[in-house]
């Protein structure tokens, strides 16, 4: 990957995340929008498998950006996609810091809070959407996310493990 | 800080490297996201911040620029040790798990011409799916009785999952007015 490619890599995380309102798991979309469907850099294969390996593994969410760079183009591409989508965040809370606590900041807070959580549930739908509707192995692969919205909501098996399982499950039947 | 209330919370972070050691404890600690376990450590471990406190850091960490997990460790580095506890802070949530999850990745990627790996990856694959289906849907349960909100949410995931646009575009045009509708509705 040349350099020039590498910085807009950079500079693409780097302006989703002045917009992420939220986790960094709702702007899933975007990100295979410009990774996979327009520059090719990854297969949607690849693009799952990333975030399969950050969930299983110990960390916040946002390591999914950290495997997603480093797939693309090594140790540079991590550092591209995971600094690209931290760095606003140490400029930002400054602002804040200044303006303190002051009534009319906390009231605007608020009316920020009310108004951008919905969007941000539709990005996170979208994320669903996006995975749901490309699962591997077609009903295969439906079976399991079934199985595991299905857990979560019935039991309260940790997360991390249904992963687990449903990695040696996964390893044991023809896909 | 003088704004801490003595009553809730004990003795801030001395150094930068208590800052950095905490945060790699947390994160080395989270899986499925790392909300619970800063709350643990920052609030019951360390009380750095009262309840209270950490909803509030928490409320301005989601609306401000930025993933909330991010924007949270800059805040609480910055509000005790300025600059350098935002970044110590930081480094010290994204530096350990950045290199265990390379190693894995790159283990992983030895063995990618193995089929069983290949199947076991494409469960977790699923599986990790199951898990943002069923983020996504306890969020949009909160939303119940908002038809404003349902509509927002709606018309976000028809431009961003169905319409593919960017979602700079979805933020600058339906999250100023989703904006402005909140402002509208509680102008006080």
């Amino acid at each position: 990957m040349s350099t020039a490619d590498l910085f807009a890599l950079f500079l693409h995380f780097l302006s989703l995340s002045v917009f992420a309102t939220g986790g960094a798991m709702s702007l899933a979309s975007d990100m295979h929008r410009y990774v996979v469907d327009q520059n090719g850099y990854l297969t949607h294969t690849d693009f799952v498998n990333s975030i399969a390996l950050a969930q299983a593994a110990p960390g916040p969410n946002i390591m999914f950006v950290t495997v997603m760079g480093w797939q693309i183009a090594g140790v540079q591409g991590a550092l591209a996609t995971t600094l690209g989508l931290s760095l606003p965040a140490l400029i930002f809370p400054f602002v804040v810091s200044r303006l303190g606590r002051r009534a009319q900041f906390e009231r605007a807070l608020r009316v920020m809070q009310r108004g951008l959580g919905p969007v941000a549930i539709g990005l996170m739908v979208s994320t669903s959407f996006l995975l749901v509707r490309e699962a591997p192995g077609i009903w295969k692969g439906a079976a399991i996310i079934a199985a595991t919205v299905a857990l979560l909501a019935l039991t309260r098996i940790p997360p991390v493990l249904l992963i687990f399982a449903a990695g040696a499950l996964g390893a044991f039947i023809p896909w | 800080m003088a704004d801490v209330p003595p009553a809730e919370t004990g003795p801030p972070p001395r150094s930068t490297s208590e800052l950095f050691m905490s945060f790699a404890w947390i994160s080395m600690q989270s899986f499925g996201g790392a909300l619970a376990f800063i709350e643990r450590t920052v609030v019951r471990d360390k009380r750095w911040l009262s309840p209270k406190e950490f909803l509030g850091l928490y409320a301005v960490s989601q609306v401000l620029p930025g993933p909330t997990g991010i924007s949270f460790c800059v805040l609480l580095g910055d509000r005790f040790l300025g600059l350098r506890g935002a970044v110590a802070a930081l480094a010290g949530f994204l530096l350990l798990p950045s290199m265990l999850i390379i190693g894995i990745a790159a283990l992983f990627q030895q063995f990618q011409h193995v089929p069983q790996v290949q199947g076991a990856l494409h469960g977790m694959g699923a599986a990790s799916v199951g898990l943002i289906v069923t983020t996504a849907a306890r969020m949009a349960r909160t939303l119940r009785g908002q038809r404003i909100g349902i509509a927002v949410a709606v018309l976000s995931f028809a431009a961003v999952g169905l319409g593919r646009l960017p979602v700079s575009t979805v933020m600058l045009t339906l999250g100023v007015l989703s904006v402005w509708l909140a402002w509208r509705s509680h102008p006080q």
